[in-house]
């Protein structure tokens, strides 16, 4: 009796609460244990320098790209402040990973995204301190890469231009929270099943306002696409992004 | 007369082929308030931005202190700190959410030592009012505040002339007077200020000397007095004759004023005409 | 929007060297991390929120609607780790069946949960310490002082000062869009976000322009190097915190024995 009536209260509260957390998916200041903490902050760290060496050679050849760079992470944090409507009605923040590594490679976006993680958590609480080390690696890190590496292919693959940009977006997306889930089940390990039965309970709780994130970023990014090929393919071409005769805009797949 | 910045058939056009400045010669008289008027689009910005090196000429020459200027990195460095610009949107100037950073900015490019540029700070911050500003962010800021943060971060590198793009636009009143003070100070001292304006009756009653640039071209320069009378200049450049003189010159004509030493520039000398 | 960056500014701690604070903050947090026991977690909290209102003058109902902020994240985390799945008999505190498996909660998994929960508001305790006596820039000068590369520090100069002209434009366009009922539908409101973020994005393209224009008149040349306020160490903070935290620590100790 007293087990069933704590269990509704449960229920009640997870399915009030979960379409409040759709402010993505990184985990809150002081959640992880300092191991992992500790952990994660050491494996993000050199792809960050990597990242950091990268773009300090670009930024000493070109001066301007500094100042790029810098409005870019500006506009990314302004990008995932503002919550978009989700598919499935409720609404949410993107990460923008998928937009920013396509735009600026994924070097510059694995910096920039962990300069807009640190934002994320001093101007809003979103994230933590502690816990960036592991949100840079899911977001900036795999969520980048993937997103990049997804583009990349699916170009390679002959894909058009508007699926590719839909795939690698809401890839990054998902991916990001893929790994978040991978990282909580690490740190808290179920008592039979181990870290796979725990990264299968991360998922599922997590997947009924992440998976609609994903796609909701996925359309949000080719339509912001479709918008800057045709309206500043200029800008576009001087950040490099497309080769001759690659520019966006000639399908519409929004 | 010393003639502080000289340009001689100055060309310049954008990439997409408009042509900003087309053999724009001009000389600029140290020491004076010089107001350089036109519509939007004229080439005033672009004119300014040659003035301090951000631009170079793709023909013409630009003589400062009547040495013709070569772009080494050394004169650059130079006329950046002699001609300072402020530009006319501060969000465009102003990078950092630091009022006392910005500030700081130019001298400590200058390679000024610590003690020296902390003094200057507080100096320019006194001289433009921004002193209470210091502990503010940026973005609190009214548009009023930052434009005068922004005037304080060029004046900070003790420029000999002194730029300002439309340094009241958008400005309420009180503002407006308080910069036009604060560049007669500048003046005062010795500065050569020029400034760009849309509004007439502020310059004919500021200037010493005014250009009036359409379409890249000079066409008319001179004394506010002698210049706003000309009624040519005035209908093909679009300008609108400052109240003071057109009321002075109707009251003329009606004889209701008498013909002083000097033609009235402000309501209060003009009043004083009145018979 | 930017809810701590509308009292960081006024709060009374803030005249003194930023380092103090960070770096207070910054070993509350780490001994909230190691130290695994929910009344030095309760101290911590308590010590914060003192420090916060009655020595930074922030209002206990700022603290009160931030701690709500990571609520949702910290809920949801917290109870999938006490709820054990199994279909052997772990030594549930309480469970139920539902297709031949247990899910229920078991002593050790309520225990990390508990320690999980208690943790984690210690800590957004202790990050609410800094950001809301921090002002971002001074937060930006103790990272330079700590080391970080000066190509980061730039990156962090300009962002955030880019962020607020970025967040004015975007919310006018988006307030513009609404009163036009741009926002209406799921389709409608994907369309005018993207036109949103496109004329941000050309905004921020144009600016990057405008600045570089702006600081080469000002002597650009690469870098973007400043100097900061001269800030004073205070005797009286460093003092406080000193003695905090060891009263942190020996409470830690005490209590393990």
């Amino acid at each position: 009796m007293f087990n069933k009536k704590l269990y509704s209260i449960w229920a009640l509260l997870i399915l009030f609460l979960v379409p409040e957390s759709a402010f993505a998916m990184h985990i809150m200041e002081g959640f992880l244990p300092y191991k992992w903490a500790a952990f994660w902050a050491l494996i993000s760290l050199p792809v960050v320098v990597y990242g950091v060496v990268s773009i300090s050679k670009k930024m000493k050849e070109n001066p301007e790209l500094k100042l790029l760079l810098g409005v870019a992470g500006a506009f990314a944090f302004v990008l995932s402040a503002l919550k978009i409507p989700s598919v499935t009605g409720s609404s949410s923040h993107p990460t923008g990973v998928g937009l920013g590594a396509i735009l600026f490679g994924p070097a510059a976006m694995s910096v920039l995204g962990m300069i807009v993680l640190l934002f994320q958590a001093i101007l809003l609480a979103h994230g933590g301190i502690t816990t960036l080390g592991a949100n840079v690696f899911s977001m900036a890190i795999v969520g980048t890469f993937v997103a990049y590496g997804t583009y990349k292919f699916a170009k390679k693959a002959g894909i058009s231009n508007g699926i590719a940009v839909f795939l690698a977006a809401a890839f990054g997306n998902l991916m990001t929270y893929v790994t978040t889930s991978f990282q909580l089940a690490l740190a808290f390990p179920a008592e039979v099943g181990g870290v796979m039965a725990s990264a299968v309970k991360f998922l599922t709780i997590f997947a009924v306002t992440q998976i609609p994130l994903a796609i909701s970023e996925g359309l949000l990014t080719v339509v912001i696409f479709n918008f800057l090929s045709k309206y500043s393919s200029q800008e576009l071409i001087t950040l490099n992004i497309f080769k001759k005769g690659e520019v966006l805009g000639d399908d519409n797949h929004a | 007369m010393n003639y502080i910045l000289k340009t001689e058939k100055l060309n310049f056009s954008y990439m997409d082929g408009t042509k900003a400045l087309k053999e724009l010669s001009m000389k600029i008289p140290e020491g004076k308030k010089i107001a350089v008027i036109g519509n939007n689009g004229s080439g005033k910005t672009t004119l300014f931005l040659h003035f301090n090196g951000i631009h170079r000429p793709q023909s013409g020459n630009i003589f400062y202190r009547d040495k013709k200027m070569s772009y080494s990195s050394g004169e650059i460095k130079n006329i950046r700190k002699n001609v300072g610009i402020v530009f006319q949107d501060p969000d465009n100037q102003l990078f950092s959410g630091s009022v006392y950073q910005d500030i700081s900015y130019g001298p400590v490019n200058l390679g000024w030592d610590e003690k020296e540029i902390r003094k200057k700070i507080e100096e320019v911050m006194n001289q433009t009012g921004t002193f209470d500003l210091k502990d503010k962010p940026t973005h609190f800021l009214s548009y009023g505040q930052k434009k005068r943060v922004a005037i304080a971060g060029v004046l900070a590198m003790n420029p000999e002339v002194m730029i300002l793009d439309e340094p009241t636009a958008g400005l309420d009143p009180v503002f407006t007077s308080q910069i036009m003070e604060l560049l007669n100070d500048l003046n005062k001292k010795g500065t050569t200020v020029i400034i760009s304006s849309h509004n007439m009756d502020e310059v004919f009653s500021w200037a010493d000397y005014v250009f009036v640039l359409s379409q890249g071209e000079i066409i008319s320069e001179g004394k506010p007095e002698e210049l706003f009378r000309d009624a040519e200049v005035l209908k093909k450049a679009n300008l609108k004759k400052p109240w003071v003189l057109d009321m002075y010159d109707y009251l003329l004509n009606k004889g209701l004023a008498t013909v002083g030493d000097n033609i009235p520039r402000t309501r209060e000398e003009l009043l004083n005409l009145i018979k | 929007m930017l809810y701590i960056e509308q009292f960081v500014y006024s709060n009374k701690l803030r005249h003194t060297h930023p380092l103090e604070r960070v770096i207070f903050a910054l070993v509350t947090m780490i001994m909230a991390l190691i130290i695994k026991d929910w009344q030095v977690h309760l101290l911590i909290i308590f010590s914060m929120v003192i420090l916060l209102v009655y020595k930074a003058k922030i209002k206990a109902s700022v603290i009160l609607k931030l701690m709500l902020i990571p609520l949702g994240f910290l809920i949801i985390g917290v109870l999938t780790i006490a709820f054990q799945i199994s279909s052997a008999d772990l030594n549930y505190l309480f469970y139920f069946n539902i297709f031949n498996l247990n899910i229920g909660i078991t002593v050790s998994s309520l225990q990390t949960a508990f320690n999980t929960l208690t943790v984690s508001l210690s800590a957004v305790s202790c990050l609410y310490f800094m950001t809301l006596t921090t002002p971002m820039v001074e937060i930006i000068y103790v990272l330079q002082k700590l080391k970080v590369p000066d190509s980061i520090i730039e990156l962090m100069t300009l962002i955030y000062r880019f962020i607020f002209v970025f967040i004015n434009t975007a919310f006018n366009i988006y307030y513009a869009q609404q009163a036009r009922y741009g926002h209406s539908t799921f389709k409608k409101s994907l369309n005018s976000f993207a036109i949103l973020f496109g004329n941000l994005w050309g905004k921020a393209f144009f600016k990057s322009k405008n600045l570089l224009q702006s600081l080469e008149s000002r002597g650009f040349e690469g870098n973007i190097k400043v100097l900061n306020p001269e800030y004073s160490f205070s005797k009286n903070n460093i003092i406080s915190f000193v003695l905090l935290d060891l009263l942190i620590f020996f409470t830690a100790l005490f209590l393990s024995r």
